[in-house]
């Protein structure tokens, strides 16, 4: 658990440390459902820790390793909430036509707050009720995802994405509890 | 207007004092409760009038409660009319959240999970309740556990068996006797020759003092039934393409949470595996209904038969669904709901 924490960490003062370098993060908004159908969403903001650009036939092509920091959330309805921060890094190719794909690893923690009254009953019969009941998982995940650079440069928005997420909830009654999530939405700057 | 206004006035007291006291008064709930590293959903829901409850214990270990509460509908739903019907999600099972370790997962902590249960029933709804329990395939072992235990008995009304399981050792022996025994029948009627001559080998061949042994001839249950689909009078038990994308895609929990619970889950089996409470079924001495199928080769008739028999009371009625296997709640559900009702009336 510690040596999870330390590289949260690390990643986290990495991020912190490349955004100084650069003024103008990319940040980015999504529909994040898990299993599709379980609404939530995500927000995150990138950054561009290497890039190499070609050229095909005047056509840009370029390579980018790419480190997010995200928070978000989804719902199973009446069963629980969930949170979630985490930090990914990946690799981006953005093709000359502008077609993009990318794969993503991160960490982070996920918390769930279950969506109903919970009782706990003691040995002697005399029952509370746990406020904020849940509970706390580390949040290992992995994604592959596909888009389009939006061409007009006056555009604050820089892309569209759709991306398969897997991610794993640990621990999970003793054992590990695989999600599925589609990532749907654009990435963005403030200045254009 | 001033003329109609006592006209109105008299017709309104007329039909509110013919108006008939509502016997419905539905509630749906959703709660949870965490009992020993486990927090597991409660779903309450039925009709209130009669303060009637029944629990039920799915099976497994690991089955989803909301299998049983969505897909059997037409048996639920009927209950429900009737009855307050509590779908209770075990530890370590279906949408039941939590993290549980190995030694929070032993056959006592489903009862003491069972005891509370019925403590915040008590607590949220009455103390005035009557609480039934109606337990299916595993649910019938937790059920008979929690039955023998201290004065749990003077807490419950009545008790239900689905094809419960009380008696593991015995079940796996006739469960090897059941299917070598139809077998030889269907090969006498000339039906499935060869296949039937492969699986009495291989149900020969099953020694039921080693796991593999047990597990061998678990695989072998289902094997038989396939064969059996054939006979008319069985009805067909299998999900629908539409039933199984929604449990994937519409599912109201994670879908994967049954599998791994089911897994996680697996640690209990080393102790199940070993459980025997025939011997002490005589202690039970509430009104109990038992409901078995023809058809069903994991759990045979047999055995509740042989739990109808050991029981000590009178109250007791023992039925046989004909055209089912292990879930006659979707392939028979209005006998099912109708045996229950009957019960409940007759013993409330």
């Amino acid at each position: 658990m510690k040596k999870i924490i330390t590289s949260f960490l690390i990643c986290i003062s990495l991020f912190c440390y490349a955004q100084k370098e650069n003024k103008s993060p990319t940040f980015k908004i999504s529909y994040f459902g898990e299993m599709i159908t379980h609404p939530g969403l995500k927000f995150g903001v990138e950054h561009q820790l290497f890039l190499k650009e070609s050229r095909k036939k005047q056509k840009e092509i370029k390579h980018q390793i790419i480190s997010c920091l995200n928070i978000g959330g989804y719902t199973h309805f009446k069963f629980n909430t969930n949170l979630f921060l985490n930090t990914e890094i990946g690799y981006r190719h953005t093709c000359s036509g502008g077609f993009i794909y990318e794969t993503m690893i991160g960490i982070g923690y996920l918390r769930t707050f279950i969506n109903g009254k919970t009782y706990t009953v003691t040995n002697n019969g005399s029952i509370s009720e746990i406020f904020l009941a849940g509970s706390n998982s580390f949040m290992p995940s992995f994604s592959l995802g596909f888009g389009a650079d939006v061409k007009n440069k006056n555009n604050c928005i820089k892309a569209w994405y759709i991306k398969p997420v897997l991610f794993l909830q640990m621990p999970y009654n003793s054992s590990i509890l695989p999600h599925l999530a589609i990532e749907t939405g654009i990435n963005f700057q403030l200045n254009k | 207007m001033k003329n109609l206004f006592i006209p109105i006035l008299l017709l309104t007291m007329i039909l509110i004092s013919c108006e008939k006291e509502s016997t419905n008064i539905y509630i749906s709930d959703h709660l949870f409760l965490r009992s020993n590293k486990a927090d597991m959903p409660i779903f309450v829901e039925g009709n209130y009038a009669s303060k009637n409850f029944v629990i039920v214990l799915h099976g497994g270990p690991g089955d989803d409660i909301l299998v049983f509460k969505e897909l059997f509908q037409p048996f639920t739903e009927k209950l429900e009319e009737n009855y307050v019907m509590v779908y209770w999600q075990q530890r370590c099972a279906g949408s039941s959240q939590g993290n549980v370790d190995s030694e929070n997962i032993q056959l006592s902590n489903y009862v003491t999970d069972m005891e509370k249960l019925i403590i915040l029933l008590k607590h949220q709804y009455g103390k005035d309740i009557n609480i039934y329990l109606l337990g299916h395939s595993w649910g019938g072992a937790i059920g008979s556990m929690f039955l023998l235990k201290d004065n749990n008995q003077m807490n419950i009304k009545g008790w239900i068996e689905i094809c419960g399981n009380h008696d593991f050792p015995l079940t796996f022996q006739l469960e090897k006797e059941k299917i070598i025994s139809t077998g030889k029948n269907q090969i006498a009627f000339g039906n499935n020759t060869e296949s039937w001559n492969n699986i009495i080998e291989k149900a020969n061949n099953c020694d039921l003092n080693t796991i593999e042994g047990k597990l061998a001839i678990y695989v072998l249950t289902d094997e038989a039934y396939n064969l059996m689909v054939s006979v008319d009078s069985v009805i067909i038990n299998d999900f629908t393409t539409k039933e199984t994308l929604d449990g994937i895609f519409f599912h109201p929990y994670n879908p994967f949470s049954n599998i791994v619970n089911v897994f996680a889950g697996a640690a209990v089996n080393k102790d199940y595996m070993d459980l025997s409470l025939n011997n002490d079924l005589h202690k039970i001495k509430i009104p109990s209904l038992f409901l078995y199928s023809e058809y069903d080769f994991t759990v045979p008739s047999k055995l509740g038969h042989e739990a109808f028999e050991q029981i000590s009371t009178n109250k007791k009625e023992f039925i046989i669904l004909y055209h089912s296997e292990h879930w006659p709640m979707r392939t028979e559900p209005d006998k099912c709901s109708n045996a229950i009702i009957a019960f409940i009336e007759k013993y409330k």
